[in-house]
């Protein structure tokens, strides 16, 4: 049983984001509680609260009790917490300690000193009740983030703790590999396990979650039974800020216009080796010039090295693209696109925002240069940002700052990887109105997501790639809408 | 099961303990400094080539085998070629990086690949180093592909924006693209080495009982023979010259 009796706590740089006021909270046994609202209510450092990070390795001002089967966390070392509690995060990539699975999976077994034996007996309970046979003594760099993530429960999994804390778990997750976790959830469940998790996407666990509590600025506004928050109307979660229920069968918000303008993509081929299996593979392919184009399909598909391709940075790519009746090379494409990577913070390198996009620009008339780059920033609603460091900023603000240097450099095609990893239904709202604003720009813009909700909310066109090739593309239109629904329930599986 | 099977399968098989793999390093990286014949240079390349193979470096050791074979055969020929003076220099001094340095780093490319992360903390442990050593050694083991990772879509997102060499940009001021490269590297770096410590300490990385190893850490018999060979042939080589 986990208790929190009052307990306020603030973060040690004194930001009132992600703190948390007088929540009291007694999670029972085998319970499987869903955390729920806005970025920064605090349902994070609540995770944080339960497996000990918090006040072991955050700092900050703690008041009221945590219990754990009534003994209050903060008097025990992190390594007997987490015996107890085991631990997922939101991030694969930066989860793990070994470089190779099987170590991963052991590690907690190691550093608690079990016998050899014992720890064998556990890496085969844990393979064959997470079912990762298949993911045995692999290099961790070379999974996908599913399949990582899918290490991560395991390593967790075979410390035997009695509960799970998952602090949004599927957020840089595809479709299918959260069908894998929800299953990952389920087994925890019927184990009996108190499995605790925080998360922005609704739909793949509140049809399993005993209770659903939604925060809101460090407190807890309601609690849902899994009933009740099936019944909310759509609308009702919207305005409380949550994602949908049933993300993949919305309607499209935006219809396509009239667009006699295309560009046209010529034999585009790319592969690791040479002769080896082309990753890309697209003949011939004309798409409407000033659209949202949605890009979908399996992981692996070759939607990242399409996108690579598209924007030159694969230097053996092979093909051309035709646009305005310029047919350019990997080289030349390089000029006129440009992506919007996952994580943004590569993509930020001088010291202020206004320098950012200084840096983009030809540096042919500063002054002229320093009235247009306030105007894009005008637009990007970072007027006031003008003189902060781009790393100082909130991921939103991050991204803001690479599509406006993107503006700035003149690209016409911008391409975004994941753009709504993570983000809360407000924050998504806002990704997609500058998308839109973009296309009114006469951009001509990519999507790759897994992300329906945006897709519906924003995408005028869609194309499906499987096995480097397009499979189908085509305007929103009713039979999109069908396709597309089809590819979601054959991912959800 | 039958994946279980296959793991230990790979997993026995000749390997070293990893601080039989240090002593190595330690032969090889004082032994290629002594000035000796072409034998003993080939013995002490041979150890780290060796080891490359009993590891499937293959790529490796070829590449390495051909510049060290190069490298040879043009100390063999330098003699009888006159080159220009700075020619001459550049290819002495090539020779000699090759012919002496190449063999540690390549040592060096076998440790990192041949050992684990945990395995490599467990080892050092039983050296009696103390755990604020042994824990940072195996983040680095951790990082170095990560950075890997990390700079080349830092390099991607430069070229992207055409901030590179031989730009106008570039040359009015040159630093700026180092400090682009590596401001970045170092926040993500930054970043990623907290998320991980927090995931590796909800893990019990602090715990202060004798950390077990699922890979069995502790000297075999290839370690004994691996190092008499070695050892033999060094010595043999080094004192009865056969050229």
């Amino acid at each position: 049983m986990i208790e929190l009796k009052d307990v306020s706590f603030t973060y040690e740089s004194g930001e009132t984001e992600n703190s948390l006021k007088h929540i009291n909270l007694t999670i029972h046994d085998g319970e499987t509680t869903l955390f729920c609202g806005e970025s920064g209510c605090g349902k994070t450092t609540l995770t944080r609260l339960i497996n000990g990070l918090i006040p072991h390795y955050y700092a900050g001002k703690l008041d009221g009790k945590v219990l754990l089967d009534g003994k209050e966390l903060k008097d025990y070392p992190l390594y007997q917490i987490g015996q107890r509690v085991g631990s997922v995060f939101q991030n694969p990539r930066t989860q793990f300690y070994n470089v190779d699975t099987t170590s991963e999976i052991v590690f907690g077994c190691e550093n608690m000193g079990l016998p050899v034996s014992e720890m064998s007996k556990r890496l085969e309970e844990t393979t064959k009740s997470l079912k990762i046979e298949n993911l045995l003594n692999r290099s961790l760099f070379a999974l996908s983030g599913g399949e990582k993530q899918k290490i991560a429960c395991a390593s967790a999994d075979a410390i035997c703790p009695n509960t799970f804390v998952l602090d949004e778990p599927s957020s840089n997750l595809d479709i299918s590999s959260i069908k894998d976790l929800t299953e990952v959830i389920r087994q925890w469940q019927s184990e009996n396990k108190t499995v605790i998790v925080a998360e922005h996407r609704l739909y793949y666990l509140a049809p399993y979650a005993d209770r659903i509590i939604y925060m809101k600025r460090g407190e807890i506004c309601n609690e849902y039974t899994r009933e009740e928050f099936l019944e909310l109307d759509p609308k009702e979660l919207k305005k409380m800020g949550l994602r949908a229920l049933n993300p993949f069968d919305l309607m499209p918000e935006k219809t396509p216009e009239a667009n006699e303008k295309s560009l046209q993509i010529d034999n585009f081929w790319f592969s690791y080796e040479k002769r080896g299996y082309p990753i890309v593979n697209i003949p011939d392919l004309t798409l409407p010039q000033g659209e949202i184009i949605g890009i979908i399909g399996d992981n692996g598909a070759g939607k990242s090295s399409f996108a690579r391709c598209l924007c030159g940075l694969d230097k053996s790519s092979k093909g051309t693209l035709k646009l305005n009746g310029n047919a350019l090379n990997a080289k030349k494409r390089r000029h006129i696109s440009y992506m919007v990577m996952q994580d943004v913070n590569h993509q930020l390198f001088t010291e202020d925002v206004l320098d950012e996009l200084l840096l983009s620009m030809d540096g042919e008339n500063e002054e002229e240069d320093k009235v247009r780059a306030q105007e894009i920033l005008a637009g990007l609603d970072l007027s006031d940002k003008l003189k902060l460091h781009p790393m100082s900023l909130s991921g939103g603000e991050k991204q803001r700052v690479a599509i406006g240097s993107a503006v700035a450099s003149g690209k016409e095609i911008i391409i975004f990887d994941e753009p709504t990893s993570g983000l809360d239904y407000r924050h998504m709202l806002e990704v997609s109105e500058k998308l839109i604003q973009l296309k009114e720009m006469k951009k001509t813009l990519f999507l790759i997501t897994h992300d329906p909700e945006l897709i519906y909310k924003c995408c005028t066109h869609l194309m499906f790639i499987e096995h480097g090739r397009i499979l189908w593309h085509r305007s929103m239109d009713n039979e999109a809408v069908r396709l597309l629904q089809e590819f979601f329930s054959r991912e959800k599986g | 099961m039958e994946q279980l099977q296959a793991v230990v399968e790979t997993r026995s098989g000749y390997r070293l303990d990893p601080r039989t793999k240090l002593f190595l390093m330690a032969v090889v990286a004082t032994a290629e400094f002594l000035y000796s014949h072409t034998a003993f240079m080939v013995a002490v390349a041979l150890i780290p080539f060796v080891l490359l193979l009993t590891n499937r470096q293959y790529k490796t050791a070829i590449i390495f085998f051909c510049l060290f074979s190069a490298g040879l055969f043009v100390q063999a020929i330098q003699n009888s070629i006159q080159f220009h003076m700075v020619v001459n220099m550049l290819v002495v001094l090539l020779v000699g990086l090759v012919l002496r340095l190449f063999p540690a780093f390549v040592m060096g490319a076998y440790i990192i690949k041949s050992t684990t992360a945990s395995e490599c903390i467990t080892a050092l442990g039983r050296m009696h180093i103390g755990r604020q050593i042994t824990i940072p050694l195996s983040v680095l083991f951790r990082f170095i592909p990560t950075m890997q990772e990390e700079s080349a879509a830092i390099k991607d997102a430069m070229r992207m924006r055409e901030v590179q060499f031989g730009t106008k940009k570039f040359w009015q001021n040159p630093a700026a693209l180092i400090e682009y490269r590596f401001i970045p590297l170092m926040i993500s770096v930054v970043k990623i080495g907290d998320d991980l410590s927090a995931a590796a300490l909800t893990r019990g990385l602090d715990n202060p009982v004798r950390r077990t190893n699922i890979t069995k850490v502790g000297f075999t018999g290839w370690d004994l023979i691996t190092v008499l060979i070695a050892g033999t042939a060094l010595i043999i080589t080094y004192f009865f010259s056969p050229w």
